[in-house]
Order: C-alpha cells, then sequence, then structure tokens
C-alpha cells in the first residue's frame, strides 16, 4: 500500500513541477467548468433568460398591471389590446377602448375596437392595492392605465375578465419556484442513496435495491387518494400542493438512484478512484468529489428534462384536489383553461401560458445543454 | 273512482287508423322486405298489435331508413341508453310533461283512497322475438324477480321495495292485472313514467329469463351455465342477461334492440325491432330510423369536433355546455346543424348546503341560526355573478319551484336574494359577532371566528368560479369561509356521511318532478345536505349519524307521508304548497340563480326533434318526445 501511493504523488510531483505548465493543467473543477460555459453562448444567454423569468417571478406583484384573480364582469374573454404610442401625432401612449355588446343567442360578449375611447397608460401608475411578497403594502404597478378602473388588457382576459398578462406573471412564480423543490429533493435523493447502493455494494446495495422495488409497487392512484383525504381541508392550497410535490418527489427518485447507482458500478473500478481510495480519502470525499463529477452531465440532462414535467403536471392532480387550485395562479393551471377548442376558436389568447411554458422549458434546456457541456470540460466535440 | 281512457288528439288518431285500416294494406318497412318475403318474418299487420298505439309526429309523416349518429362515453353511460332507447313501461309522461299517460297500459282505474290500481294492457303487444306481451310477464317479474331475495334490490322498484310484502298482485285475465296496497300509494302512477321504477315491469320476459331463473330450471343445468359464464352465482347471471344493453338475445320492447353492446368500444348499436308496437297517424309501423349508433368517444373535445364536423345527428348531452355554444354556433354552416331548445326542471345553477345535522360543536348551534343563513343568503350580489358567468342569463333566485311550475312560491323563490351586506352585519351582530380581529375577520365574545369549510365539486366549472366569488364577498363582511375544490365522489363521499361543514351542488327537481323527489325540501335523500342526519334518523339509512329532527322537519315530512297516501292531484298541490311553506319559513338552503333553458344539437335533415326538450332524469328526456317518430332525409 504505501508503495502505491508513494508512486502515485511522484507522478502528480511530476506533473506539477513541469516547466510546461498551462493555465488548464492547474485549474480546478469548478474554474474549468465556467471557463467551458462561457465558451457556450447560446447556454449564456439561456442563463441570462433563466435569470429574466426568475425576476419576473420575483416582482411579480409589481410587474403585472392589475390582480390576477380580479374578476370584470364587462370583460369577459376581451380581446388583446394593442399599444400606440402617438395619438394625433402627440406623444401618448395609449390603447383603445371597447365596444361590449351581448349576443344575445350565443350568449357572449362582442368586442368592437372603440377607436374614440383613448385610454392613456404611463408607468409606475398607481393601480390595484397589493402586498410585496406578502408584506409591503403598495399600489404602484409598472405599467397601467392613469386611470385604474380603464380597461387594460394587453394578453386579453379570459372567461371572468381577468388579465391574462398579470396572470401569466403571477404564473411564472409558482411554476419556477415549488414545482423545482420537487425535482431538487429527488435529485438529492437519487444521487445519495444510488451512490451509496452502487458504491458499498453488499447487503446495503440489496437493502436500498428492494426498499426502491418496494416503492416502485406502490399503486399511485390510490396512494393519493389517500392522501387527498388525510390531508385537512383547512389547508392553504398552495401548501398543500407543496406537501404533495414533497411527497411526490419523497418516491420518485427511485428512477434517478438506479441509474446513478449502474454509473457508479461501472466507475467504481476505474483507476481514479482506485488511486482516490489507495490514497486514503473518505468515502464520501470519494463519492462526492470524484464520482458524482464524472456522470454530472448525466444528471443535469435528466434534470432539465424534468422540470417542463413538472411544470405540465402541476395541474395533473388536481381532480383528487391536491393539486394546484384557484386561487392560485400557475401555467399548469392556466394551461389546463386553456385546454379545449372553445378556447382555441373562439378565445386563442387564453394558449399564451403555453408560449411561457415553451420559454422557460427551452431556457432551461439549453442552459442545462451549456452546464452539461461545462460539467464535462475534457470532453472535445 | 278516475278511470283514465285516451283521449284528445290520439283518440282522433286511432280513430284514423281503424278507417284507415280498413280501406289499405299497410307498407311493409323497406329493411324488413326481404325478410318477409323469405318467410322469416310475418307481414306487418301480423307483428303489430291489432289496435296499435298511435305515436303523434311532431312536424311530419316520416320516411323510413338512415341511422341516427349520436355518441356516448363509455360502458358507465347506461342512463343515456335509458332515455334515448329504452322510455318504453306500463305508463309515461305526455311530451309536454304535463300529465301522465297510457303506454303499454292502455288505461287503468284507481279507486278513491289510492290503494287499488287496475291496469289494462294493450293487447297483441309482441317481445321482439315476436312472443307476446302478457301479464304472464307482469305475473313472473313480481313473483320471481322482484320478491326474489337473492336478485338484485334495484329489480324491485324504489316504488314498491318497501311494500314488497304488503303488497298483492292479482292477475285477472292476459291483459289485466291489479296491485292491491295496504297503505294509499298516491304517487304511483308518477313514479311508474319515470325511469327508476316503471323500467322493471317491462324488461323481464318470463318466456326467456326463466332459463336463467332457479325457480324454473334444473339446478344441474343453471349452475354449468352460471361455470361457462364465469360467474359466481345465477343471480349474477339472472342480472346478466337481464341486460338490455349488453345481451343481444334478450327480447325487448324497445323500438330498437341492442346489436353492438354497451361494452364495445368502439360502437354502442340499436337496430329496429321488427316487432315495435307502436304506429303514427297513418298506420306505418314505427320507428322510422333504422338503427340508432351511439359512436363511443371517451373525449369531450373530440366529441365536440365530430359535432362541428356535422357527424352526430342530434345530440344534448356531454357537449352543450354554456361556453361552448359560442364555437357551435359559428359552425352552423359548416356542420349543417341547429340547435334546439333544452328546457330545464332544474331550479338552480347552485345550491349552498349548510350541513344543519353537523356533529361539530361549535359549528352546529351557529348553521341552525336562520339568521346567519339570511346573512351567508344577502352578503353576495346575485346579479354580478349572473351577469359574470352566464352572460346575463337568468334572476336571482332561492331553492323553490321554477315560476313556471303550479307549486311556485314567490316568497320561497324571491327571500333574502337581494345584496345587502349591511343587513348581513346586523345580523351577524345580533348573533354576537360585533368585533373584529387583527386581520378584520369577525370575532365573538370569545374570540372565535365564524370558521368553515366549503366544497365544491371541481368537475362544474361555473360552481368553481362562482363559489370562488361568493367566498370572497363572504370574507369581505369577515365571515372566514374556506372554500375547498374537491373530486365529485370524494364529495359525495363526504356528503353521504354527514361530515361535510358546507357544500354547494345542483339544484333539481323545480317542476312537477319535485313531486317525486322533494329532497330539497324534506331530508328523505342522501341529496338533502342540509339535513343528512334528519335523513338518516328518518328512513334508517346507515350512512351518516342520525340527528333526532326538529318537530318542524317531521311536520313536513308527515305532510309528505300524507300526500303520498292522496290520489287526489289537488290535495297533493295544496300538501305540496305547505311542505314549500314551511321550506320557505326554515330557509334550509340558499340558492344563487335560477337556470335558463340550454341546448341540443339537431342535423338539419334530422326531423321530427320538437323544438323544446326538457331535461329531468325523472323524465327520461327525450324519450316523452318519441324518438320512435325521428327521421332522417337527404339533405
Amino acid at each position: 500500500m504505501a508503495d502505491a501511493s508513494a508512486y502515485v504523488k511522484t507522478n502528480a510531483e511530476i506533473q506539477v513541477y513541469d516547466d510546461d505548465v498551462r493555465a488548464e493543467d492547474v485549474a480546478g473543477q469548478w474554474q474549468l467548468m465556467w471557463w467551458r460555459f462561457k465558451r457556450h453562448k447560446v447556454a449564456v444567454i439561456a442563463g441570462i433568460c433563466v435569470l429574466f423569468i426568475y425576476l419576473v417571478g420575483i416582482f411579480a406583484e409589481f410587474l403585472s398591471p392589475m390582480d390576477p384573480n380580479d374578476h370584470h364582469t364587462r370583460y369577459t374573454y376581451a380581446p388583446p389590446q394593442n399599444v400606440d404610442l402617438f395619438h394625433d401625432g402627440q406623444w401618448l401612449p395609449h390603447v383603445k377602448g371597447y365596444q361590449v355588446e351581448i349576443d344575445q343567442f350565443t350568449l357572449r360578449r362582442t368586442f368592437v375596437t372603440d377607436e374614440e375611447k383613448i385610454i392613456p397608460i404611463g408607468l409606475f401608475v398607481k393601480g390595484d392595492e397589493y402586498k410585496m411578497w406578502g408584506l409591503i403594502p403598495w399600489d404602484r404597478h409598472l405599467i397601467g392605465p392613469l386611470n385604474p378602473r380603464d380597461p387594460f388588457y394587453l394578453w386579453g382576459a379570459d372567461r371572468l375578465g381577468r388579465d391574462m398578462l398579470s396572470r401569466v406573471i403571477h404564473g411564472a412564480r409558482v411554476s419556477m419556484s415549488i414545482g423545482l423543490v420537487g425535482v431538487a429533493i429527488s435529485l438529492v435523493l437519487g444521487i445519495i442513496l444510488g451512490g451509496i447502493s452502487g458504491y458499498f455494494g453488499g447487503w446495503i446495495d440489496n437493502a436500498i435495491q428492494r426498499i426502491i422495488e418496494f416503492l416502485k409497487s406502490i399503486p399511485t392512484i390510490p396512494l393519493w387518494m389517500g392522501l387527498a383525504a388525510a390531508i385537512p381541508l383547512t389547508w392553504e392550497p398552495l401548501y398543500v400542493y407543496f406537501a404533495i410535490t414533497v411527497l411526490i418527489s419523497l418516491i420518485g427518485w427511485t428512477g434517478l438512484a438506479r441509474e446513478v447507482r449502474g454509473k457508479v458500478i461501472s466507475m467504481k473500478g476505474d483507476d481514479f478512484v482506485i488511486a482516490a481510495r489507495l490514497d486514503g480519502l473518505r468515502t464520501n470525499k470519494i463519492i462526492t468529489r470524484h464520482l458524482v463529477p464524472s456522470f454530472l452531465s448525466h444528471i443535469i440532462a435528466q434534470t432539465t428534462l424534468a422540470i417542463p414535467d413538472m411544470i405540465l403536471s402541476e395541474t395533473a392532480l388536481s381532480f383528487l384536489g391536491i393539486g394546484l387550485q384557484p386561487p392560485i395562479v400557475s401555467w399548469g393551471v392556466l394551461l389546463k383553461e386553456a385546454q379545449n377548442i372553445n378556447a382555441v376558436a373562439t378565445a386563442p389568447w387564453l394558449m399564451i401560458p403555453g408560449l411561457a411554458v415553451v420559454f422557460a422549458v427551452l431556457t432551461l434546456n439549453f442552459l442545462g445543454d451549456g452546464m452539461r457541456d461545462a460539467a464535462d470540460p475534457y470532453s472535445h466535440h | 273512482m278516475t278511470i283514465f281512457k285516451p283521449r284528445g288528439l290520439s283518440r282522433i288518431a286511432m280513430t284514423s287508423v281503424f278507417a284507415f285500416l280498413a280501406t289499405h294494406a299497410w307498407a311493409e318497412v323497406p329493411m324488413l322486405q326481404s325478410a318477409v318475403d323469405a318467410g322469416e318474418l310475418p307481414p306487418m299487420e301480423e307483428r303489430l298489435p291489432s289496435d296499435p298505439p298511435v305515436v303523434p309526429v311532431v312536424e311530419k309523416i316520416g320516411e323510413y331508413g338512415g341511422t341516427w349518429r349520436t355518441l356516448i362515453s363509455g360502458a358507465g353511460e347506461e342512463s343515456w341508453l335509458v332515455t334515448n332507447i329504452g322510455y318504453d313501461y306500463i305508463v309515461r309522461w305526455d311530451p309536454g310533461l304535463n300529465e301522465v299517460v297510457p303506454n303499454l297500459a292502455e288505461s287503468w282505474t284507481v279507486n278513491d283512497d289510492a290503494t287499488e290500481f287496475t291496469f289494462k294492457l294493450v293487447e297483441g303487444v309482441k317481445w321482439s322475438d315476436g312472443t307476446p306481451y302478457t301479464t304472464a310477464d307482469v305475473d313472473f317479474w313480481w313473483n320471481h324477480v322482484a320478491k326474489n331475495p337473492e336478485l338484485p334490490r334495484s329489480f324491485r322498484t324504489r316504488s314498491l321495495r318497501n311494500r314488497l310484502n304488503s303488497t298483492t298482485l292479482t292477475i285477472i285475465d292476459d291483459y289485466t292485472f291489479t296491485f292491491t296496497f295496504e297503505e294509499p300509494h298516491g304517487l304511483l302512477l308518477l313514479e311508474m313514467a319515470s325511469p327508476d321504477n316503471g323500467r322493471q315491469l317491462s324488461r323481464f320476459p318470463a318466456h326467456y329469463m326463466k332459463q336463467f331463473h332457479a325457480e324454473f330450471t334444473d339446478a344441474d343445468a343453471l349452475q354449468k351455465m352460471v361455470e361457462d359464464a364465469n360467474l359466481p352465482s345465477w343471480a349474477d347471471l339472472f342480472e346478466d342477461r337481464a341486460n338490455q344493453w349488453i345481451n343481444k338475445d334478450l327480447p325487448t320492447l324497445n323500438a330498437w334492440t341492442v346489436t353492438s353492446p354497451l361494452t364495445d368500444t368502439q360502437n354502442v348499436r340499436f337496430e329496429r325491432n321488427p316487432y315495435y308496437w307502436k304506429v303514427d297517424a297513418e298506420g306505418n309501423q314505427l320507428p322510422y330510423l333504422d338503427a340508432v349508433n351511439f359512436e363511443v368517444v371517451g373525449d369531450k373535445e373530440v366529441m365536440l369536433l365530430k359535432v362541428l364536423n356535422g357527424e352526430v345527428d342530434m345530440i344534448h348531452r356531454y357537449i352543450n355546455t354554456f361556453p361552448n355554444k359560442a364555437v357551435l354556433a359559428d359552425n352552423r354552416d359548416r356542420g349543417n346543424y341547429d340547435f334546439f331548445e333544452y328546457g330545464t326542471s332544474d331550479f338552480n345553477t347552485m345550491v349552498i348546503f349548510p350541513n344543519l345535522t353537523t356533529d361539530d360543536e361549535r359549528l352546529h348551534p351557529i348553521f341552525n341560526d336562520r339568521r346567519f343563513r339570511e346573512a351567508l343568503s344577502v352578503s353576495f350580489d346575485r346579479q354580478e355573478l349572473i351577469d359574470l358567468v352566464f352572460v346575463g342569463q337568468g334572476e336571482p333566485y332561492q331553492a323553490a319551484p321554477r315560476p313556471e311550475s303550479k307549486y311556485y312560491n314567490e316568497t320561497l323563490a324571491k327571500q333574502h336574494t337581494e345584496y345587502d351586506p349591511d343587513r348581513a352585519l346586523e345580523l351577524l351582530a345580533e348573533m354576537g359577532y360585533s368585533e373584529t380581529d387583527s386581520s378584520g375577520m369577525l370575532v365573538n365574545e370569545n374570540g372565535e371566528r365564524l370558521t368553515f369549510v366549503i366544497t365544491v365539486r371541481e368537475d362544474r366549472q361555473p360552481m368553481v368560479d362562482m363559489m370562488e366569488i361568493i367566498a370572497d364577498r363572504w370574507r369581505d363582511i369577515g365571515i372566514d369561509a374556506i372554500n375547498r375544490v374537491v373530486e365529485k365522489s370524494f364529495q359525495r363521499e363526504m356528503r353521504n356521511s354527514g361530515t361535510h361543514e358546507m357544500l354547494v351542488d345542483d339544484g333539481e327537481g323545480g317542476l312537477v318532478d319535485g313531486l317525486i323527489a322533494p329532497e330539497a325540501w324534506i331530508p328523505i335523500d342522501n341529496n338533502s345536505a342540509y339535513g343528512i342526519g334528519w335523513f338518516a334518523a328518518i328512513t334508517g339509512d346507515e350512512d351518516a349519524l342520525p340527528v333526532d329532527p326538529p318537530a318542524e322537519v317531521m311536520e313536513s315530512y308527515a305532510l309528505f307521508q300524507q300526500l303520498k297516501r292522496t290520489g287526489d292531484p289537488d290535495e297533493q298541490t295544496q300538501l305540496y304548497g305547505e311542505i314549500l311553506t314551511r321550506a320557505q319559513e326554515q330557509f334550509y338552503t340558499i340558492g344563487v340563480s335560477l337556470p335558463v333553458a340550454g341546448y341540443g344539437i339537431v342535423k338539419n335533415n334530422f326531423h321530427n326533434v320538437p323544438d323544446t326538450i326538457v331535461r329531468g332524469w325523472q323524465f327520461a328526456d327525450p324519450g316523452p318526445v318519441n324518438p320512435q317518430q325521428f327521421f332522417k332525409t337527404a339533405n
């Protein structure tokens, strides 16, 4: 043992004291990753976009022109308005009002743009009162009509006359946070338990694998129905959803754990792992420092694929009363409301949340792509 | 003694048929011509009764042929077949739903205290295999099906289930029978015209079903059949063979018989019954349509597309929702269809049921305080909800019979429908809720809030939307209402066990159907979600904990028992009025608005569909408007 470790050390010394030192040769792992990531232009842009989405989510109350749950009887299914910057050659940012009539036969409101009715709009206007992050009371909105009672529907209105733009903005907050918690928990559990299972083998492996099989054999729908009955109705819908997400991820880690275990088993006999072990490195260090980084790219790819799933499945459990429900606004909820022929044919603007999801998923995927390449800095393709 | 004889239009029509008969040889149904020519089927006059009932046509005498293409969502939709195909009982509703009229029974007599009902069957009616339908079939049903304890309870009919041993059936001759009851049974005819009850008397052909019945078949032979069918017992085999939506061999009295069963995953299909026993005014054997085809489509959006494309001839289920009307209206030309009015017997778009028999000690006195229920009722703006959710259609309304009903009670319908939050605050202050806590919620002297949970069914979008707004309004005045959307069966489960605090549901039974099912005003059913515990105490239902009903509830119940005992419609109306007055005084539930008529879709080349069909399970719509006389033309 002593001989072998001396040999390794000597080799390392040779490398470090080589005359011809390049920055890449001495840079740490994270440094290498960052360099590599910066070279991936699309990923950098995607990263900025993801940051933008999160900023929108964080400042949703201020950015949205209206309260997303405020209904307006006169403007059910109002179509989107256009913003004009000039009126009669004068600088006057405005939208046009509507002429609203009720079609007694088809039972819907018909909207005609009223060219006469100018609704001036501005930045930092007074509007609906809100509490920023549930704490700070304020009433300023980034953009909105100067008279808060005028209709202002840049992305149209839904069946209860609620502003789609405000709803999409508020939806970003829920969709880009709670769902991801579940992905994160699954990820951590999967890596840790899969890693332990693969690395140690023997009875530990056996035990963990049997637990995985047990969890996988539980039929999910009866399980959710049981949970739905067990959760007190007095809980806030957001807490219920959060609890359910956590519970789903508590049994959702099994697939990832199996993959990690396979990777670990195939790598634990590799020279660099044996070398680290012979160096006397502790087991958890070997797993986190040496094994995990070598299959990080695979995990990142997995994770970025799981996120769109999570957004779209927000409402999947709502039929049991444990998915996201009104008055919580999320992209999944909005898309569910748009999933019918009536919306496509008579109110296509209800599908705008779909574009938001596509945008978020694409940017997250590009970001993940860049991160995956970066996590594997020695690959050259 | 009341004697019912056919009268009015159908009488005249019948006379003309006799005249017609004497001079004219009937034209054979084209679809059956070859079978008749080949001698496989007797000619039309031998298949029909000598004096067949005449069905009045809505618009004109029709043409033979064609298939009624419609939709079904899956094997759970038996009720959709019951109402479209299977509405041929001994009596039926007239198309206008004003009275019970003859069907398989051509007349009947009732004695004055409604204990003796004598029915006279139409002579010469035949099952779809050509065997005559006689009192032998009624006798088989009563003595060997209804009274057999091994067979399902539903075969006994809800109407007679509790009178099984106290009732006698007397067979007078092949076509006349009498039911004699110990207690008066004033609602028997109404109940026999509705699917829950009427269906049973005319669906068991004795000559066919006896082979699956333990009292008539050798035990070994029966056991072999049970094993071959892979079923646990002969009763299961009997039930399976008696299913007219699945068993192709079962003779029926319906206009069409099944050729592709309800369990099929593509099409559920019914074809002409060559022995159907009704004719039009010109003596043509009905039905006009050769077949009815229900395409199985699980997805409601796909159903809508099929209607938009003109692939459905007539339908008034699944796709006829309020929001779909706009897109259906826009595509009328493309799909070559139009609307017909689908009236409703519902009295409310949404009824809020506080559980007055809740075992929650805090809520029990609050919910049972009429002032609280009145406060809830006046603290939201019904007109706002009507404008928002129903585009202005309807009017503020409580749980009360519809304005066109003869039982209409204006006070019950309109009390506490005004929007008056100040009045609500006054009432709540009287109850001791005059202070507010730090978050603006009303509290009593112990600092307790008015907190309760309302459950809404997730499959009812308008209810979800309305309840969200109502709960907001309640919170605005300081009532801590927690609004939760749950799955339908979960809500049902809570309701049936009486563990809900407050829930919202449909308001059904606003016309004469409310006489058969007055659960909105008397706790006699699981639908009486305001008094599930009372219902359990009154009927002995075991799902919920019984709660002793207060005197006024028992009074209403006694009035209803009295109503059921009388056969006199005027006395029934008067007693029903008294029940409604008590409901108005008690004000158990809170209504929102009166539902307006819905719509159905009919192709322009599909005829004899009336301008209005009235909805209601007790009416088995569209059964009463006679689908047998619907017909199709080329364009």
